[in-house]
């Protein structure tokens, strides 16, 4: 539960607000690799904490981020040609170069030196595990690059895809640090029947609706971790989750998987989302084909026949999120199953055989935050015990937002969350789950020495 | 901490009033108060470590309504107490829709 005044601040992102002043203090996802794929490639058009920018790769394979509209009388620069060095307005001929300098200025008399004195704002980029990020904050703030561990897997075992979420950024993020939810919203009917008996994580999601959910503070944010009681088993099946500030997390599956929940603006969130294996795939781990759940799911398909989006993730997510079935790229990355078509929801299914009757986990997730409303009042919320990490999270970034006011650097801006995992188990009830996989989600060289925050 | 005695308890175990306890190992933060036609009550959350597992917390919410102390388990809980105390009807307010949306706010280069 917030004030109005609370939700306010957390939720507006825009220049100059105040945790649009934070959110400008971390590298941001800003478009997938493959979106610019190739040298002097399309322009792709973004929206990012409110800003409306273009991204291009330039002749040398540089990437830029600038402002979407010319300096000269603010045509989209979408429209614009990618040739020479620069992106080229095509209204007047005026080209900008990835600083976002003029370079040239073809409809002014040759002796000016008009295009000197031009320029449109510009963000450094750094591009990698198939992702160009971009750091829109103060220039002698910028944080270490974003090397998380997953962006740090071959392509061959990484799975990327984005989508276009229609509701406000935290509670997109807030859904998803909610481990609770997936025993209903992505459940069988009744709840839980529907999660597989022979792998732990199903057992205990079968056994335990209402599991405790601890929460240990850290130097990046937090990790946290959903404890169900297997029953009978007289064993607590334990899934660990990092996250790191501000819209990143980190989960425990197959291998490992998480979102970053970008803000578009207020109202518009990017999702992205990723799964990686971090060690080589068994002898029995799909060269192309179906992947096994344990392993993540999706696909994996030859590079010769792979479509443009497996460029830089060789592996195909699933769960609501697969281009072409799940996502349209042609279209903002908006989810084929969206609130114009009710999610293509099934009443049939949703009698029978799952709790939502929504096909696709993710597109779950977005039909029910989407149903919050554009940005949810959470003046009228009656948190529960499973609310833990959400309390934790907005409490984290407000006192970051303070931190930055007061002149500091808040938690995940310094390259502590590198080595990090996540991991899930099942453990003796009498073993604290963070004493027994500290070693698993904590990779880092320093960690094993460090207490948390 | 002390024990939960219950959401409807009518008055709990005094407690010090400031930020941070003498040891620091319990703190209270104010959440925000609740105000209706009974008077103004008061939300706090006392967050302390466990003993037994010193990286985690444990927690409680208090509700402070004129001389009463009142405990519950949940943030929700106590919220609830705070409105039916004070006859805050923050919660049975009608919903109002949000104005229609336009999809103006898209990536859309026009």
């Amino acid at each position: 539960m917030l004030t109005k005044d609370q939700n306010e601040l957390l939720t507006r992102v825009g220049p100059g607000t105040p945790m649009g002043n934070l959110m400008r203090r971390y590298w941001a996802p800003a478009v997938l690799s493959w979106e610019v794929a190739e040298p002097d490639s399309p322009p792709v058009t973004i929206k990012l904490l409110g800003e409306e920018l273009v991204v291009f790769r330039d002749t040398n394979g540089k990437v830029g981020v600038i402002g979407a509209r010319c300096a000269h009388r603010r045509a989209h620069m979408f429209w614009g040609r990618n040739e020479e060095g620069g992106l080229r307005c095509v209204y007047h001929g005026w080209k900008f170069d990835v600083d976002g300098k003029c370079v040239d200025m073809p409809s002014e008399p040759a002796k000016s030196n008009f295009k000197d004195r031009v320029r449109i704002p510009s963000y450094p980029t750094h591009e990698v595990g198939g992702v160009v990020w971009t750091y829109m904050g103060p220039p002698d703030k910028q944080p270490a690059p974003p090397l998380f561990a997953w962006t740090q897997v071959a392509p061959e075992r990484r799975a990327m895809s984005k989508v276009w979420e229609e509701c406000n950024w935290l509670q997109t993020l807030e859904g998803g640090i909610d481990t609770v939810h997936s025993n209903f919203l992505h459940g069988g009917r009744p709840p839980g029947v529907r999660y597989d008996e022979n792998d732990p994580r199903g057992r205990a999601n079968n056994v335990s609706t209402a599991p405790e959910l601890e929460v240990v503070p850290t130097d990046y944010g937090y990790t946290y971790a959903g404890i169900r009681d297997m029953g009978e088993e007289g064993t607590n099946h334990v899934r660990a989750y990092h996250w790191i500030m501000p819209w990143s997390q980190i989960r425990a599956t197959g291998g490992n998987s998480g979102h970053l929940w970008v803000p578009m603006d207020d109202e518009n969130t990017m999702v992205y989302n990723w799964s990686v294996h971090f060690e080589e795939p068994q002898a029995s781990y799909p060269r192309r084909g179906a992947v096994p759940e344990a392993y993540g799911g999706g696909r994996v398909v030859d590079s010769e026949e792979a479509p443009v989006w497996f460029k830089d993730a060789r592996m195909e997510l699933a769960g609501g999120n697969r281009f072409g079935q799940d996502v349209d790229p042609e279209s903002g990355f908006r989810s084929l199953r969206n609130r114009d078509n009710r999610y293509l929801i099934d009443r049939y299914t949703q009698k029978m055989q799952t709790f939502t009757g929504i096909t696709g986990t993710n597109t779950q997730d977005r039909a029910i935050q989407e149903s919050m409303g554009p940005i949810a009042d959470r003046t009228l919320e009656r948190l529960g015990t499973t609310d833990r990490a959400i309390i934790h999270a907005r409490r984290a970034l407000m006192q970051a937002v303070k931190t930055v006011q007061q002149g500091g650097d808040p938690p995940g801006v310094a390259p502590t969350f590198y080595g990090l995992r996540a991991y899930e188990a099942v453990l003796p009830k009498d073993q604290y789950w963070y004493d027994a996989l500290h070693d698993k989600i904590d990779k880092r060289p320093e960690a094993h020495a460090s207490t948390p925050a | 901490m002390g024990v939960d005695p219950g959401p409807r308890a009518s008055a709990g175990p005094t407690r010090g009033t400031g930020d941070v306890t003498e040891d620091g190992a319990i703190e209270r933060q104010f959440i925000q108060h609740f105000e209706g036609p009974a008077g103004r009550a008061e939300l706090y959350e006392w967050a302390g470590a466990d003993p037994d597992r010193p990286h985690l917390e444990k927690v409680e919410y208090e509700v402070i309504y004129q001389r009463g102390r009142y405990y519950a388990q949940t943030m929700g809980e106590a919220a609830i107490i705070a409105c039916e105390l004070t006859g805050d009807n923050r919660f049975l307010q009608p919903i109002i829709p949000s104005p229609a949306r336009t999809r103006s706010s898209s990536p859309d280069p026009r």
